[in-house]
């Protein structure tokens, strides 16, 4: 019952509005004519009787407000009518709304995009049964710098038989396959896997059924499971899932399952898998290193205790293979952070700075409040004297900001749909956690919640401050006074703000000079118009030495000879890709087995034209020639640095050294120029080259062939492709590029967090011009009248000036001085992410202080000159 | 005319509520009657009536409808629900226990403590 008429009471409230409102009118009429006439009946005129009445009912929009509240009518009706009211003034002043919902769009935005790449890399859970079970495993040898290397088929093997931390333990290795028979033959990208692939992973088919456990036993059925993109493109979308057949690779596979869109492994293109069937003898190959491996933890295992298991395993198959197995250890790490690898200190860097981002937004947009209400007291006291309550005009200031906010918000998600959009049509190479990065429901909730933060920092503070009962105080004296407080907050506010853009520029101008320094490293070699293409040759093909050298030799001969083709070489690890094998080098003094010489030192097997090719100088001494066959005296190249720490005095060449595994001494013929070998960031110790004619590891079955071209170098791709076909058509080549991509590639980082750091930075710098205006206009505005009378007392404009330019100098020095005592902090955690530019760069913290100083004051100096031409006489009319 | 005492807070509703229940009355009717019974010894601040007239219509305690008043015009009428008056009553019941826990309270003297 009461339940009812409350509720039928609050609908006829809120649906018959109009009618209350009539209704509240008529009735307080009512009561106030009666009281008059009752007032009237005891001798007082008609017209003193009213006023009396009136007088005594009260203030009647106070008793309707209250009236309303009464009726539970304030909830929606209050807050709609606060809106549309706060519309109303925002649209009064439409240069106040578009700094501010700007400010908080940029704000609110680069955080959500932020967000939106760190929840992908680091939060998102895997789409596989409980994700965080699921690790990955990588052999690792730290004796030649070698880390998640490709697993053996036969230590695989051996890890999974031997491992008790592991539940299930499963091998696949990306692949392509031509599908023929069902329409235009394809091309698809997939993968070879074991049978528990699916089980490891935890997802089951979405039709039909994954792989039984023992369908990777050579001679068993062939099936194939394909993705629900692939089923549809072969089978159309309509069509009931059934074990069709397909033609893959010249073989007939039967089609036993189908996988939901969202399971994509182990990239993101897979389409399809296949069982992988080794024979016995591939089974037990321990050098072609070519499988990944993913495991699932038994449930309690940790991370730690599987790779304390995986340690103990290793160690056993160094001491039984110690041919293959010496210096192999194996490493685990979670499948997430195999796939996140080195984003965490980029991504927290994003974080911290579009943090500050967004306190600088905060703190700006605040000012412009506190400004504005500060300039609203007047209307806010008279709002008061009729009757409103404190909490009402409270409610009033906060609808206002979270009006503001809901604005800024809008177009904060329209800035980040742009800004996902624009960095996944990037495809940045590197960044597996920087694609398909979506606007999600995570990333709503989050952008909701720093969005309330927001509000409260903006709007509460101002609100309750401008809603205080100091309001009837300016009634009372007519606005004169009641700023020393606001202005002091101003105050804290602007130097707040410059403070914030201080160390946002701090940062970004150190990522800029560092990437700048980094892009005009010179590699030491030709990296335009060269194109590599990568051979991996089938061992089982080309077993002997003698074989691949003749294989790789006849293939650049034929390049070699192809019109548009300078010149043309390879080596056995192309530089700047961070891979190097290090062996250890014995030098020959007298004795059988020498000493030691440089730890760690790089080795490479190159052909003899790869010093043309990539064009690294000679120092001293000669190139290799054809002449360096395996038949001639072992030869070696050294680097300029090798020889300068290890031969500082004398001449090097002549001098013979060992590789440990290797019995031959090697005589050096020449040194060449250092070259970057890792990374443009960092210099290689000792390099040593020798000819991969001479190699004798018959391991060594790969090389990087190097094209110099006249044009084009991508053009060249097919040629070289039809070079190696004519020596041998089965011989697969992957990673055909150009040596300017994988320069490119190589500095993707560090030019992903210049670009993004700098663009906070060049924002915060608008914000905070914008901040620094506005409150120097402000000031000014207010100050009209007590200028007015110091000029007509005589006060010089430049007097004027020279007050609000050196209180602009005070804010804008002390913005200065935090700024750099928090960019000092800040420069030094982000140090590991520069390259040859110290945190404390003097050169960047002079630049950033004078560019933001002079700009501030530029901002303070604008108003200011209004102030001197403030007319006396108008500003003291105008009181 | 006596000193005019200040309502204590949250008297007035239950002095509407007893006004009320002595048969439909418009608002100022109301603060007649109350005035009229307390011999104008309360002092109630006028337009103060009708947010608590509302809040009791909206708890159900009363109910209103328009008729005319006695010098023929359109006016609201409030009248006590069955709800209203269960209330009233234990309102009525919980003043008086409470006066006279308050009344014995400080009719204490000291040697009766």
């Amino acid at each position: 019952m009461t339940f009812w008429s409350r509720f039928r009471s609050w609908c006829s409230v809120t649906l018959r509005r109009a009618r209350m409102e009539s209704e509240m009118d008529t009735e307080f009429r009512f009561h106030i004519e009666a009281y008059a006439e009752d007032l009237m009946r005891g001798g007082v005129s008609r017209e003193e009787a009213m006023r009396r009445a009136r007088i005594e009912f009260g203030g009647i929009e106070r008793v309707k407000e209250e009236g309303r509240d009464a009726r539970g009518a304030f909830i929606l009706e209050s807050f709609l009518h606060d809106i549309r009211f706060g519309l109303r003034t925002l649209r009064k002043s439409p240069g106040f709304m578009a700094a501010t919902v700007l400010t908080l769009a940029l704000g609110v935005g680069g955080n959500a995009v932020v967000f939106s790449l760190a929840y992908n890399a680091l939060l998102r859970p895997l789409p596989y049964a409980s994700p965080e079970r699921i690790v990955a495993l990588s052999e690792t040898n730290l004796q030649r710098g070698i880390s998640g290397s490709r697993a053996a088929a036969a230590n695989f093997y051996d890890w999974k038989d031997q491992g008790d931390a592991f539940s299930s333990m499963a091998a696949f290795a990306e692949w392509r396959f031509n599908i023929t028979g069902t329409g235009e033959p394809q091309n698809v990208p997939g993968a070879l896997v074991t049978a528990d692939f699916f089980t490891t992973l935890g997802t089951p088919a979405l039709h039909g059924r994954t792989f039984r456990l023992d369908e990777d036993q050579p001679g068993k059925e062939m099936v194939v499971v394909l993705s629900e993109r692939l089923w549809n493109r072969l089978f159309g979308a309509s069509t009931p899932f059934s074990n069709q057949r397909i033609i893959v690779n010249q073989s007939v596979m039967t089609v036993v399952g189908v996988m939901p869109q969202t399971f994509a492994f182990p990239l993101r293109t897979t389409e399809m898998w296949v069982p992988l069937s080794l024979s016995t003898e591939n089974k037990a190959n321990r050098d072609g290193k070519w499988l990944r491996v993913i495991a699932r933890l038994k449930t309690g295992t940790s991370v730690t205790k599987a790779q304390e298991n995986l340690h103990i395993i290793a160690r056993r198959l160094e001491v039984a293979y110690p041919s293959s197995n010496l210096g192999w250890g194996a490493t685990v790490i979670s499948l997430r952070d195999s796939m996140v690898r080195d984003a965490r200190p980029t991504l927290w860097l994003l974080l911290g700075s579009v943090a500050l981002l967004l306190l600088l937004a905060c703190a700006n947009v605040s000012s412009l409040i506190s400004a504005r209400a500060t300039g609203r007291t007047g209307e806010l006291a008279v709002r008061f004297s009729i009757g409103a309550t404190r909490s009402r005009v409270c409610r009033q200031l906060i609808t206002e900001s979270l009006l503001l906010v809901a604005l800024g918000d809008a177009l904060a998600l329209l800035v980040a749909f742009w800004c996902l959009h624009g960095i996944n049509t990037l495809r940045l190479p590197g960044f597996p956690w920087a694609q398909d990065v979506e606007l999600n429901f995570p990333v709503l909730v989050f952008t909701m919640a720093i969005s309330l933060v927001v509000v409260a920092l903006i709007g509460l503070v101002p609100a309750i401050r401008a809603s205080s009962r100091d309001a009837f105080e300016v009634l009372r004296r007519s606005g004169e006074t009641a700023r020393a407080v606001p202005g002091a907050r101003l105050s804290r506010l602007v130097v707040a703000q410059i403070s914030l853009a201080f160390v946002l520029m701090i940062l970004a101008g150190l990522l800029t000079n560092s990437f700048l320094r980094l892009s005009h490293v010179y590699p030491g070699f030709r990296v335009q118009n060269v194109l590599s293409a990568n051979l991996t040759l089938p061992r089982s093909k080309y077993q002997s030495n003698r074989q691949q050298v003749d294989f790789f030799a006849s293939v650049i001969e034929k390049i070699q000879r192809t019109p548009g083709v300078i010149d043309a070489g390879g080596v056995s690890d192309l530089p700047l890709l961070g891979n190097r094998m290090s062996f250890k080098i014995l030098f020959k003094d007298g004795e059988s087995s020498g000493h030691a010489g440089p730890s760690g030192a790089g080795v490479r097997w190159v052909t003899p034209n790869y010093f043309h090719t990539l064009g690294i100088p000679l120092d001293t001494g000669r190139y290799f020639s054809e002449g360096d066959s395996v038949s001639a005296t072992p030869a070696a190249i050294i680097s300029q640095s090798m020889a300068r720490s290890w031969w500082p005095s004398s001449n090097p060449l002549g001098a013979q050294f060992r590789l440990e595994e290797d019995s031959r001494w090697f005589t050096i013929v020449g040194v060449v120029k250092d070259i970057r070998q890792e990374s443009l960031d960092s210099s290689e110790p000792a390099a040593v080259y020798f000819p991969s004619a001479q190699k004798s590891e018959a391991w060594l079955n790969w090389m990087s062939i190097v094209v110099n071209t006249s044009g084009k170098p991508e053009e060249l791709g097919g040629t070289v492709r039809e070079a190696v076909w004519s020596v041998d058509r089965e011989q697969p080549i992957t990673e055909v590029s150009s040596l300017e991509t994988y320069l490119g590639d190589s500095v993707a980082i560090p030019r992903l967090r210049m670009i993004a750091v700098g663009s906070f930075s060049l924002i915060a710098f608008c914000i905070v011009l914008i901040g620094v205006y506005a409150t120097v206009s402000y000031s000014v505005a207010q100050r009209v009248h007590e200028i007015g009378i110091r000029m007509a007392l005589g006060a010089a404009p430049r007097d004027v000036l020279l007050q609000f330019v050196s209180h602009g100098l005070r804010f804008t020095s002390a913005g200065l001085v935090i700024g750099f005592l928090i960019a000092v902090a800040m420069a030094r955690a982000i140090a590991s992410q520069l390259f040859a530019v110290r945190p404390l760069d003097a050169a960047t913290y002079f630049f950033v202080a004078n560019i933001l100083g002079i700009t501030a004051l530029l901002a303070c100096y604008l108003p200011a000159r209004r102030a001197t031409r403030v007319d006396p006489m108008v500003a003291l009319r105008y009181e | 005319m006596d000193k005019q005492l200040e309502l204590l807070q949250g008297t007035l509703d239950m002095l509407i509520l007893k006004a009320a229940s002595l048969g439909p009355l418009h608002g100022y009717g109301i603060l007649l009657r109350i005035q009229q019974i307390s011999k104008d010894r309360l002092e109630i601040q006028q337009g103060s009536l009708y947010p608590a007239l509302y809040r009791l219509e909206h708890q159900g305690w009363i109910t209103s409808e328009w008729g005319e008043s006695e010098n023929k015009r359109k006016a609201k009428f409030y009248r006590l629900t069955a709800a209203g008056k269960r209330r009233l009553q234990a309102e009525t019941e919980n003043w008086n226990s409470m006066a006279d826990v308050i009344a014995g309270i400080l009719g204490t003297k000291p040697e009766e403590v």
